[in-house]
């Protein structure tokens, strides 16, 4: 391959490496034996991880992020107060895909299933009369596609729509794939993104082999390819094409799950958008460091420039989100279909604090898009009003014409929901994986959001000295939350927190 | 001897990464990615034992077996105390000299430049102690003594890689 590669050869290139390429162009079209029932619409969810709603141009942020998104959402219904309920991929994906909160499904650590009781509450399960398919980048959200997978039609295998993966090692240890797999990428990269190099010769010679590999996409990367725990490598455009191309052949109506990983760190932006926000005015507001901050990683240059690599990753993925919606939009298929768009929890540069594992859960880490484009719709609808990850179950029951469970948490959302939404409703969000999932919280943040407050409430921390640690913060005037209202307006305070403590009482009973 | 710098390293390493990754998932996955870690580390040893033991047959057959072995274990050592070095120049980012850079950058070949320097340093560092080991009796019998003593050690190696391996089985079962 010569140095200069065209994006018609980059293409060709994924198709070849995604093991897929003999998918005809005449599937392009759909085939007139699944034409769709009439009545039912098809209801496809795209995830995209680790996507945070305030670093979004459609919700504000300055940097313009998403034009793709924010031209498309023109006809699409855009929530711009919408939590997910968790601060990391487990409980986020497994909230959404139950429409229960994490004290209920228990899926708190980083690669734990749901509680044995809600393997048969989730939106595979209730969709049981469509044609269900998913797909995830990350091997978290997979641990919960591998639970549903009696629910699942057709699963598209992670390693499928990988240049390389450590495949050998997850099928070794099956039963722990996760930690096996986190400690090969320890052991054999050579990565300052996570790799640690604890072997000592093999992850010299691994470097080089991999490296060749990988080598024809390379320059299309600066900063490295895309890619999950060190050496699974992806190109999205791959998957954006293969899962399109998927969509159009198979019978309708569908439900289809697809949670790619971008803009997860690491953050690697296709070229075409590297260094786009080097040179740009844009000032990030100073935040008092954090308790839970720090770190020699942490200094605000170091959080500036690689919220600048995040902000230029999520710019990469809204292109190819637009040409992902190109392409079905073509296809014909989103005149019969329910697309969502949304994420599994946001990502966190301030306040000395980097990425989404720490116990905080401000609005960064916590508040994610939620854009419903909507079949036959020509103008924008912005609700304003919070909602939360476990209400797109029960609305998506409520659009697909399906009868309500009970055991979901969550409401129908506005503007689909028949009753007036209650404004003062309460909202969750927890940050438990420090605890054992069969046994009471003892060591946790949960986050409330009740109209236009949010409590946070800490616990359990050692750097908390036994203490808890309660902050209260008016979002709606206070949406960097700087002031903490805690001592302000200490009866509303004391109220929420006496809310917070009486129900998590009530559902943390494992 | 090829257990030594392995096993070594994987421990320093795994000890100092165990709190981040505590810090992220739970002490018990941590436990578990050291356990991991052990068990990458003895295959590894396996491996370089092989290829050492394979590299042997090279060595003259008129030097005694000692010598033999003396001589294969200095070079194992020495290349892993190389590769530590150069592992360690990566993970806390230390640059290259200033003037191997100077002359890399005027070179058309920089790379080659690099891997000649590597090549020569090696080398040379690698002369003294083969020599040494093959016309001292008394070099060659203290290194003698300290393999004996380093291979004592591995009983402790071999008591932890079958922790590591207990830890697995639990994890997977």
């Amino acid at each position: 391959m010569g140095k200069t590669l065209t994006r018609r050869d980059f293409l060709k290139l994924t198709g070849l490496f995604s093991g897929h390429f003999a998918l005809s162009s005449i599937l392009r079209t759909r085939d007139p034996e699944i034409l769709p029932q009439p009545g039912k619409k098809n209801i496809l969810i795209v995830v995209f991880d680790a996507f945070s709603a305030y670093h979004l141009s459609i919700h504000g942020y300055a940097r313009e992020t998403t034009p793709n998104i924010t031209r498309l959402a023109q006809r699409a219904i855009v929530y711009h107060n919408h939590f997910s309920a968790g601060n990391f991929t487990a409980p986020g994906t497994a909230s959404l895909l139950t429409g229960t909160l994490p004290w209920t499904h228990r899926a708190i650590q980083m690669d734990k299933p749901v509680v044995s009781s809600m393997a048969n509450k989730s939106i595979f399960h209730v969709f049981d009369d469509y044609y269900r398919i998913a797909y995830s980048h990350n091997p978290l959200a997979i641990t919960y596609l591998d639970q549903f997978m009696g629910d699942l039609d057709d699963y598209v295998a992670l390693e499928d729509l990988f240049l390389t993966n450590d495949g050998l090692i997850q099928k070794l240890f099956h039963k722990d794939d996760n930690t096996s797999s986190l400690s090969w990428m320890r052991t054999i990269k050579k990565d300052v993104n996570g790799g640690y190099s604890y072997s000592l010769f093999m992850s010299n010679l691994y470097e080089r082999i991999l490296s060749r590999r990988i080598a024809p996409f390379r320059e299309l990367f600066p900063n490295g390819l895309p890619r999950v725990r060190g050496d699974n490598y992806f190109i999205l455009e791959d998957a954006i094409d293969f899962l399109g191309d998927r969509l159009i052949q198979i019978p309708n109506p569908f439900l289809a799950y697809f949670h790619f990983f971008p803009p997860h760190e690491p953050y690697s932006a296709h070229r075409d958008f590297v260094d786009y926000f080097r040179n740009d005015s844009f000032q990030p507001l100073i935040k008092p460091v954090d308790l839970f901050g720090g770190g020699r990683r942490r200094t605000p240059y170091l959080l500036a420039k690689f919220r600048q690599q995040y902000d230029e990753y999520i710019l990469y993925l809204d292109r190819e989100f637009g040409r992902f919606y190109d392409q079905l939009s073509k296809s014909g298929l989103l005149e019969n279909t329910w697309l969502i768009l949304t994420s599994d929890h946001g990502e966190l540069f301030e306040r000395a604090i980097w990425e989404h594992t720490t116990p905080v859960l401000f609005q960064p880490v916590v508040r994610v898009p939620l854009i419903v484009f909507e079949p036959g719709r020509s103008s924008r609808l912005d609700i304003h009003l919070p909602t939360s990850a476990v209400d797109v179950l029960p609305t998506l029951l409520q659009i697909g014409g399906k009868k309500p469970v009970d055991w979901t948490e969550g409401v129908v959302l506005p503007p689909f929901a028949i009753t007036t939404q209650n404004t003062a409703r309460s909202l969750y969000a927890i940050e438990a994986k420090h605890n054992n999932p069969s046994l009471p919280l003892t060591n946790a943040t949960i986050m409330l959001v009740k109209g236009r407050y949010k409590l946070t409430n800490f616990f359990g921390y050692e750097a908390l000295e036994g203490g808890e640690r309660t902050e209260l913060f008016d979002i709606e005037h206070d949406p960097e939350e700087l002031d903490n209202l805690f001592s302000i307006k200490s009866a509303l305070a004391k109220e929420l927190l006496s809310e917070l403590k009486a129900t998590l009482r009530n559902m943390d009973q494992p | 001897m090829c257990a030594f710098p392995i096993h070594i390293w994987t421990f320093l390493l795994s000890f100092a990464d165990f709190s981040w990754i505590a810090a992220r998932t739970t002490t018990w996955d941590a436990i578990g990615v050291m356990a991991y870690g052990l068990l990458f580390a003895l295959v590894e040893s396996m491996l370089i034992f092989i290829i050492a033991a394979s590299a042997g047959l090279l060595i003259s057959k008129n030097w005694k077996e000692t010598h033999r072995i003396a001589i294969l274990s200095a070079l194992v050592f020495l290349l892993s105390c190389w590769v530590m070095i150069g592992q360690a120049y990566f993970l806390w980012g230390i640059p290259l000299p200033g003037f191997l850079l100077r002359i890399s950058a005027q070179s058309d070949h920089p790379v080659r430049i690099l891997y000649v320097f590597t090549a020569v340093i090696v080398l040379l560092t690698a002369i003294p102690p083969v020599y040494l080991i093959l016309k001292w009796d008394r070099v060659h019998l203290l290194f003698n003594k300290f393999i004996e003593r380093l291979s004592f050690l591995t009983v402790f190696y071999l008591f932890f890689d079958a922790l590591a391996f207990l830890i697995i089985l639990i994890r997977n079962l």
